[in-house]
């Protein structure tokens, strides 16, 4: 048995640093220096502490997952905050507000959730979401995300390649569009009262931009299943494209041979096109698109990064556009 | 100072105006327009300076029609304030919204028609704002009133550069402008007085 005989000089147990502490030691100072400089760090701190842990979901979704395949999309980006992504959202179905969606989506039921599939392919109907993308196929892809309102994110989604859950409705070829619909219901939708848009929220794509690899269906981000305000239980990830092309809460897939019309073309066919690439060279008339603010930027400067064409992501679409004028197919 | 702080009460007027500037500020710091802060701010500085301006049409048919006559007092005042907002509000365009990217801000005053808009307005608020001293009223004599007259295209100014960057959310745009529009709608009697005076020209 070892006796201590404890020394006046030793210290107790309380006064012993944290291991924890002593190793995050820069980390410590970096935040400190920060706030005594006031400059940068303060905003994002605060936000720190409002809204929790700001790089990552709640332990509450952290399980939601198991063996998401890891790609090699996006690998050198920096990943924006858990916080970010899922607080400042266009989401007009749950208000105009950016916080609007985080704070007015809570009353979406998205289990169970189905899809109904129509037009132009071997196998139309209404199909459970879980039947069309099993957890086993699913992938990670870090994708930047470009609103055409000039700010920009870095999302790691979780999902699967659109064109394998297409083919499984073994597209005729009459199939020339892919045409997708928003759920509509204003009870669990708020937004939709007003008449701000033309609901339900319609978007498509030529079936060729729809096969490209690149197109993906998301159910999950950061590991963990969608929030409500990020799209729910299913949505759209087009990264080549501006945000507003990438539809949430999907509830129809219809396969059709004529281009379909789309929620924001219908609104303002002058601003918004079908294709809706991003283009640092065609400007829309609100917003130049030269560049970007990436999000978060800091306090009182913000991140501003030049946008590039088709977002960075040029070498795996441009083959869809070749021979077409950008300008007027934007 | 004697000249600006000619009544005593004005401090506490001055102190009332900075409100919204000290709260914005400090809402900035604690991170509350996190993770866009060039956005909100943006929208809020704007917001404000249009309500200035709307305050100042308002002060004169409040003092001609009502018993608060004294109000015109503060036009000065209240217009000052109009100018303080509205370069705020130019500021945060720049610094917190375009990041004082010579490309973001060239490209939109070359391309972006609301923003020839915003610009006239902030001039001519700057004009007024410098010209808004005692000793430039001497100076200026009858000229004075017809620059500061100027503060009608501002407002006009004000509601286009709104209306031409409506997304789909047109709550603000509407809002100002049903304050604005019969503000400017009952001087329409003076366009007579501006014909005239453009005939004769500035003397």
């Amino acid at each position: 048995m070892l006796i201590r005989n404890k020394k006046t000089s030793d210290c107790s147990e309380s006064q012993v640093t944290d291991e924890f502490v002593y190793l995050n030691r820069r980390q410590f100072m970096k935040v400190t220096s920060g706030v005594a400089l006031g400059v940068g760090g303060i905003g994002r701190v605060a936000a720190a502490l409002q809204e929790g842990n700001p790089l990552s979901p709640p332990p509450s979704l952290k399980p939601s997952f198991q063996n998401i395949v890891e790609t090699a999309y996006g690998r050198s980006d920096k990943i924006s905050p858990y916080d970010v992504a899922t607080s400042y959202n266009n989401f007009y179905e749950f208000g105009y507000g950016k916080n609007d969606p985080k704070e007015k989506s809570s009353q979406l039921q998205t289990r169970p959730w189905t899809i109904s599939v129509e037009g132009e392919a071997g196998k139309t109907g209404v199909f459970d979401l879980d039947d069309i993308i099993k957890e086993s196929l699913l992938e990670e892809r870090i994708y930047r995300l470009r609103c055409v309102e000039a700010w920009s994110m870095v999302i790691p989604w979780v999902g699967v390649s659109l064109a394998t859950v297409l083919k499984r409705f073994e597209p005729t070829s009459k199939a020339k569009y892919v045409y997708f619909e928003t759920l509509h219901d204003p009870k669990q939708m708020p937004g939709q009262r007003g008449n701000g848009l033309d609901w339900p929220y319609r978007e498509g794509l030529r079936i060729d931009e729809a096969m490209n690899p690149l197109a993906m269906l998301a159910v999950g981000m950061y590991g963990s299943i969608l929030p409500n305000q990020n799209g729910a239980p299913v949505r759209l990830v087009l990264p080549w494209k501006y945000g507003f092309k990438s539809i949430k809460s999907i509830v129809k897939i219809r396969f059709v041979e004529t281009m379909p019309e789309t929620t924001w073309s219908l609104l303002a066919p002058s601003e918004y096109g079908f294709y809706a690439n991003v283009n640092p060279n065609v400007d829309h008339p609100r917003w130049s698109q030269k560049q970007e603010r990436r999000l978060p930027g800091g306090v009182l400067f913000p991140n501003v990064v030049e946008t590039k064409m088709f977002n960075g992501y040029e070498e795996e679409v441009a083959s869809l556009y070749t021979g077409m004028n950008l300008k007027r197919f934007y | 100072m004697a000249v600006f702080w000619d009544r005593r009460e004005k401090p506490y007027v001055a102190f009332l105006f900075l409100t919204p500037l000290v709260w914005m500020v400090f809402s900035l710091f604690l991170g509350r327009y996190f993770p866009d802060p060039g956005k909100a701010l943006m929208n809020l500085s704007g917001i404000w300076a249009s309500v200035f301006v709307i305050a100042v049409l308002l002060l004169t048919p409040i003092a001609k029609f009502t018993q608060f006559r004294m109000i015109s007092r503060y036009r000065r005042f209240v217009g000052l304030g109009a100018f303080l907002y509205s370069i705020l509000h130019l500021i945060v365009y720049l610094v917190l919204f375009a990041g004082l990217s010579v490309s973001w801000i060239i490209s939109d005053l070359v391309e972006k028609p609301y923003i020839y808009a915003g610009v006239l307005a902030v001039m001519i608020l700057s004009a007024l704002a410098i010209t808004s001293t005692k000793k430039m009223m001497k100076r200026m004599g009858k000229n004075w009133k017809v620059v500061h007259r100027l503060v009608y295209l501002a407002a006009v100014c004000i509601v286009l550069h709104l209306w031409l960057q409506v997304k789909s959310d047109i709550t603000v745009a509407m809002w100002i402008s049903v304050f604005i529009v019969p503000l400017l709608a009952i001087r329409i009697t003076q366009l007579s007085y501006y014909k005239k005076t453009f005939k004769k020209g500035l003397r």
